[in-house]
């Protein structure tokens, strides 16, 4: 008993060190993806734009800017949230994509620290980039199964998995759900 | 103070207190868990923020409205706004902005204004627009934007007032703890002092046992004390009666028939009473002989062969006793030595010897043995006499103590209490063992010499 126990205390390094290992590997794969998408460029949209993006990116398909239609940004790997929302009753479904596949789809700078976003009305707010590598934060495009319409918080919209971390429900993160995103600046 | 009062007192009373403790405590967490718990959230905040976005959508069409008016070529996108100020109406109609408006009386006039809003839906695509159009437009919307005022006040109002609750509840529950502290305090202070009370009464208690104790052995040696004087009454009863009775009796005759007696006659008469004082004497002198004996006695311990001290006592009582036959052995003819006073061991070996040659009869013999045991020298003293009963046995050492069995032996019960007494002074001591008409053994342990 007492041997076993001490081989599982002799085995906490190595699984610390293993973990590294995988961390490394994950990162390294991550920047990987990145090498790709730099390797690979962006296509051009081919509908109406529904998401600019521009600032501290390597990857554009227009002056200076990386444009997106629905179809582009539904290309990306789906996700889905389901949570609750400050404006909304109930518990909600929301699919679309995790805001750092588009990041990445992106090749951010190593100096991008944050996201200035905006939406159709001028509504403007600074997010650290960092929430988006913590959370799952969602793009999404639809509601309940239902396309999002600039009538009602579309075309886009930032949802925060808040129903999944307390630190999220709160009001310093609820002024971070932007919708009708249009545009995001990174910086 | 009566019982139940005293059990209240020392144990419901603190015992109560340490419960009331811990609720208060229990009270104060549960306090702190509501405040932390209610700082998170401020529902009302989100309204002020959406009414404003509200308003300002209606007055961004207001103003493009008014730029098309100025200029029909003016580049303004109006159906946009539109669609911009009826996306914030779509949100003032979601479930908690909803509730909020009705919550303040603002729900009905909000789905009115809805009403007259859509219906002005058809002139945005008019182009131009007529005067009469455009003041309809403006009329509406002015009217939309006079009762987003209105609501903004309300949302502030409701925000201010949840704002000020929350303070509120805040300082009451801070109060609250503030207050629960204090008794917390008043409750540790009140349970410490019972503490140190029940110390100090366990102390009190100990000490009263002590002096129990100590009366208890102040009793103790009272008894014994009395114990002595009746022993020694007991013997000067015994001891001193016959010499008194010949006295007395001789005494008699004398008087009575001194005349017819001759010279001779009186003179033995005499002699008898001499030989009766001089016992008395001898009685008074031993008794006295012991006291002084154990009171002055001076220890001087040194290294000694018992086996040669007690050889030449042994010559003594034999030169002394000539018809008594003693045997004497030494264990392989060592030499033993211990350490004790030559003096004092001297005095113990005379009493054993005269008290084995003083019952046993003359023709019976006296064993010596000297031997080592452990880390004792001994010295056994070993008779055949009249021995001693068991329930003698015990009292043997006992000072003025004599078997009933010795009566007719003259004896002060002195010798075997000063023999055990020195025994002790010498760090050894004297033992005892004995058979009814086989004879006792007495043996005394010095302690033994150890070399380096």
């Amino acid at each position: 008993m007492k041997q076993t126990q001490c081989l599982n205390f002799k085995l906490i390094p190595l699984f610390i060190a293993a973990l590294l290992f995988l961390q490394l590997i994950s990162a390294q794969s991550a920047l990987a993806a990145t090498d790709a998408a730099r390797g690979v460029p962006l296509n051009k949209p081919t509908a109406k734009v529904t998401l600019r993006v521009d600032g501290l990116i390597t990857q554009t398909n227009a002056s200076a800017q990386a444009q997106f239609d629905l179809a582009m940004i539904q290309a990306l790997p789906a996700a889905t949230i389901y949570t609750s929302t400050v404006v909304t009753d109930g518990i909600k479904r929301f699919d679309g994509v995790l805001v750092r596949e588009l990041l990445n789809v992106l090749g951010l700078s190593t100096q991008a620290q944050s996201v200035e976003a905006s939406a159709l009305n001028d509504y403007l707010v600074d997010i650290p980039l960092a929430d988006f590598y913590k959370y799952d934060v969602l793009l999404a495009t639809h509601m309940d199964g239902v396309l999002l319409q600039p009538i009602d918080k579309g075309p886009l919209w930032l949802v925060y998995p808040r129903d999944s971390h307390r630190k999220l429900q709160d009001i310093r993160y609820d002024y971070r759900w932007v919708w009708q995103l249009k545009h995001l600046h990174i910086h | 103070m009566s019982r139940t009062k005293q059990i209240f007192m020392r144990y419901i009373l603190p015992l109560m207190t340490i419960v009331l403790l811990l609720v208060l405590l229990a009270v104060a967490l549960f306090r702190l868990s509501t405040i932390q718990r209610e700082m998170r959230y401020n529902s009302n905040a989100n309204m002020v923020w959406v009414v404003y976005y509200t308003h300002l959508e209606s007055l961004r069409l207001t103003d493009v409205l008014q730029k098309r008016a100025l200029d029909v070529n003016a580049d303004v996108d109006l159906e946009f706004r539109y669609q911009m100020l009826l996306s914030r109406l779509n949100l003032l109609h979601d479930g908690p902005q909803a509730r909020f408006l009705d919550q303040v009386g603002l729900f009905a006039e909000l789905k009115l204004h809805t009403e007259r809003l859509h219906q002005i839906e058809h002139l945005l695509t008019v182009d131009p627009l007529s005067a009469e159009q455009l003041k309809t437009l403006q009329q509406r919307l002015s009217e939309f934007s006079a009762f987003m005022l209105k609501a903004s006040g309300r949302a502030m109002t409701a925000q201010w007032e949840e704002l000020g609750a929350g303070v509120d509840m805040n300082r009451n529950a801070v109060l609250t703890i503030l207050f629960i502290v204090v008794a917390i305090f008043l409750c540790s202070l009140f349970v410490s002092i019972q503490f140190l009370i029940a110390l100090q009464r366990s102390r009190q208690n100990e000490r009263i046992k002590q002096q129990q104790v100590e009366l208890q052995k102040q009793l103790e040696h009272e008894r014994k004390i009395s114990e002595l004087y009746r022993s020694f009454g007991a013997m000067v009863s015994h001891q001193f009666r016959t010499p008194l009775a010949i006295i007395d009796a001789s005494m008699q005759r004398l008087i009575r028939a001194a005349e017819r007696m001759t010279p001779a006659q009186v003179v033995e008469r005499a002699s008898k009473v001499k030989t009766a004082t001089e016992r008395l004497t001898h009685l008074i002198e031993s008794i006295l002989r012991a006291d002084r004996f154990l009171e002055q006695v001076d220890i001087q311990l040194q290294r000694f062969s018992l086996a040669d001290l007690v050889k030449e006592l042994i010559d003594r009582h034999v030169f002394l006793h000539p018809c008594r036959q003693v045997i004497f052995t030494v264990e392989d003819n060592k030499d033993l030595q211990a350490i004790f006073d030559p003096v004092l061991v001297n005095e113990i070996i005379v009493n054993l010897l005269s008290n084995a040659d003083k019952y046993s009869p003359a023709d019976r013999v006296i064993t010596v043995d000297i031997y080592q045991r452990e880390q004792w020298v001994c010295c056994q003293i070993k008779d055949q006499g009249r021995g001693i009963a068991d329930k003698d046995l015990m009292h043997i050492f006992q000072r003025y103590y004599r078997a009933n069995s010795v009566a007719d032996v003259a004896g002060t019960g002195i010798g075997l209490y000063v023999a055990a007494e020195l025994a002790e002074l010498q760090r050894g001591q004297v033992t005892v063992s004995s058979q009814e008409n086989i004879g006792s053994v007495f043996t005394l342990y010095m302690p033994r010499f150890f070399s380096g």
